[in-house]
């Protein structure tokens, strides 16, 4: 029987208590797609998170540098998922990824090696998800992806470590205009290099996604509510992925 | 049961439409083991090259007196020599192995792409090229790559074809709609017959692969660019052909005949 799990980061910072996303994040895992977790994580942030249950924890030191804003921001250790997941699939997620449904867990038994969005879909209808203008590559989404054990999933990860060592110089080359390190953008070029320039497997279905100027007032076990323009809206039954990380806080 | 490639090659004031022949049945020898190729021209565009399996010349040639040469492309059933024929246009290039397209097309009387792709390989239906499409309620179709295989119904199609051609002034002032077009486009004309052929499109097969990519600027949604190609800087390394950020992995409908001279 191949093992199937989560393997999930999560690295408090001196702004952002992940930590509070990660237990949203895990209670909704368990509800809806009931596949076992593994967390990465440090000590620090460990001690901090509630009992969750059966949970696999390992501990790395984050690899420090990377900025957001103007604010600390580490995100730099998923090209290391490959050997930290004890799964023969693993779903990989942000924690700030809420799961209303089950739906990923069709893309767990397919024959596809490796599997990642390429398209968000703004729920605010602003559209404001086109990163066209920003890069010469298209983005995509390393918020979810699916990868299996096997030879070609390995490849893609050494080729998404050589894209992170000499980011400076692909991150010029596709003329990407931010220039902190972005795993959407690693995953991008180290997908489209290793397929010799020529397309990828994707995920056919886009990202629903909050936008960062949206406050979270709600969350239920069914859905999440947002404030906007002082306009209140809500989805529910829909996988969410929220930009605004004040949501540890509701 | 012979399989081929077929394409019309004459010349005009400004481009040399043979020399893209040449190229491109060059490329679809390079890498296609079903690879014979006919290319059919007009007395003043007459050539021989080694690439090339068949050259026809044409005994009349309808389009003499136009500046684009599209009034002879109904002739391609009678002309070719081939059973089974894949029909291009001059200035594409074939970048891939499409052996094995036969063993889906032969199974059918004709088949057009619908729709094209952008250089990103994505399917694009809608762009502001084919108003004239729309308006007319006619199948997005380019004839730019169609398969045809020598059957009543492929001759149908081609005698229709050969109708709206003839009585071009008609058809383009009493039964379409807002049509300006002063020589008959292929692509209209072949969409016109295919939509007299089968008015609800039901019979239409549209294969996912079976599309090019067009080289244009609203196809790959850069309109805003003064020069789609200055953005994109097409380029050739090695034997690959890439354009922005992809290697061109499909049939390639360049389209801007500079580009030829530049890179291929």
């Amino acid at each position: 029987m191949m093992s199937r799990g989560v393997l999930l980061f999560c690295f408090d910072t001196e702004h952002t208590r992940y930590h509070r996303i990660l237990e949203k994040c895990v209670h909704l895992i368990r509800r809806n797609i009931k596949l076992e977790i593994t967390v990465i994580t440090n000590y620090a942030t460990f001690k901090k998170i509630k009992p969750l249950g059966f949970i696999n924890y390992k501990f790395i030191e984050p690899e420090l540098g990377n900025t957001k804003l103007g604010k600390e921001w580490n995100n730099v250790d998923r090209h290391l998922a490959y050997e930290l997941s004890p799964y023969d699939t693993t779903l990989v997620m942000d924690i700030d990824y809420f799961c209303f449904t089950d739906n990923l867990l069709q893309f767990m038994d397919t024959e596809y090696d490796f599997l990642v969005p390429d398209q968000a879909h703004d729920l605010t209808d602003r559209d404001t998800f086109d990163h066209r203008k920003w890069s010469m590559i298209p983005m995509v989404w390393a918020t979810v992806f699916i990868f299996k054990k096997s030879e070609k999933s390995r490849k893609i990860f050494e080729m998404i470590k050589y894209v992170k060592k000499y980011y400076r110089y692909f991150n010029a080359m596709y003329r990407i205009y931010s220039s902190n390190l972005r795993n959407d953008y690693v995953f991008a070029i180290a997908l489209q290099q290793i397929n010799g320039f020529a397309g990828y497997d994707k995920f056919p279905f886009a990202l629903s996604t909050l936008p960062p100027d949206c406050e979270v007032v709600e969350m239920t076990d069914d859905g999440i509510a947002w404030k906007h323009n002082d306009q209140i809206n809500f989805i529910e039954q829909q996988d969410v992925h929220v930009l605004n990380k004040e949501v540890a806080d509701v | 049961m012979s399989k081929g490639f077929l394409w019309f090659a004459q010349n005009n004031d400004k481009t040399d439409y043979v020399e893209l022949s040449v190229k491109l049945a060059k490329s679809i020898k390079k890498r296609n083991k079903e690879n014979k190729v006919c290319v059919v021209t007009d007395e003043n565009s007459k050539f021989e090259s080694e690439h090339v399996d068949v050259i026809k010349v044409l005994d009349q040639d309808d389009s003499a007196d136009h500046d684009i040469k599209w009034a002879n492309e109904y002739k391609a059933f009678e002309l070719t020599p081939f059973t089974h024929t894949i029909k291009l246009e001059a200035d594409m290039l074939w970048p891939i192995s499409t052996d094995w397209w036969w063993n889906y097309l032969w199974q059918h009387d004709l088949v057009f792409s619908v729709n094209c792709f952008d250089y990103r390989n994505n399917v694009i239906k809608d762009t502001p090229y084919r108003k004239l499409f729309k308006r007319n309620h006619l199948p997005n179709i380019y004839n730019g790559l169609m398969y045809f295989r020598r059957s009543k119904k492929a001759q149908q199609f081609y005698n229709t074809a050969r109708d709206i051609v003839k009585n071009w002034n008609d058809v383009k002032t009493r039964m379409l709609i807002n049509c300006h077009d002063r020589y008959p486009s292929t692509d209209v004309v072949f969409a016109l017959a295919y939509r007299i052929m089968d008015p609800n499109m039901q019979g239409l097969i549209d294969y996912e692969w079976f599309k090019f990519i067009h080289h244009k600027p609203a196809i790959h949604g850069l309109t805003r660019m003064k020069d789609h190609n200055e953005y994109l800087y097409p380029n050739k390394a090695g034997d690959a052909v890439y354009v922005g950020e992809t290697r061109v992995s499909r049939v390639w409908h360049y389209h801007d005949k500079e580009l030829h001279a530049r890179i291929i």
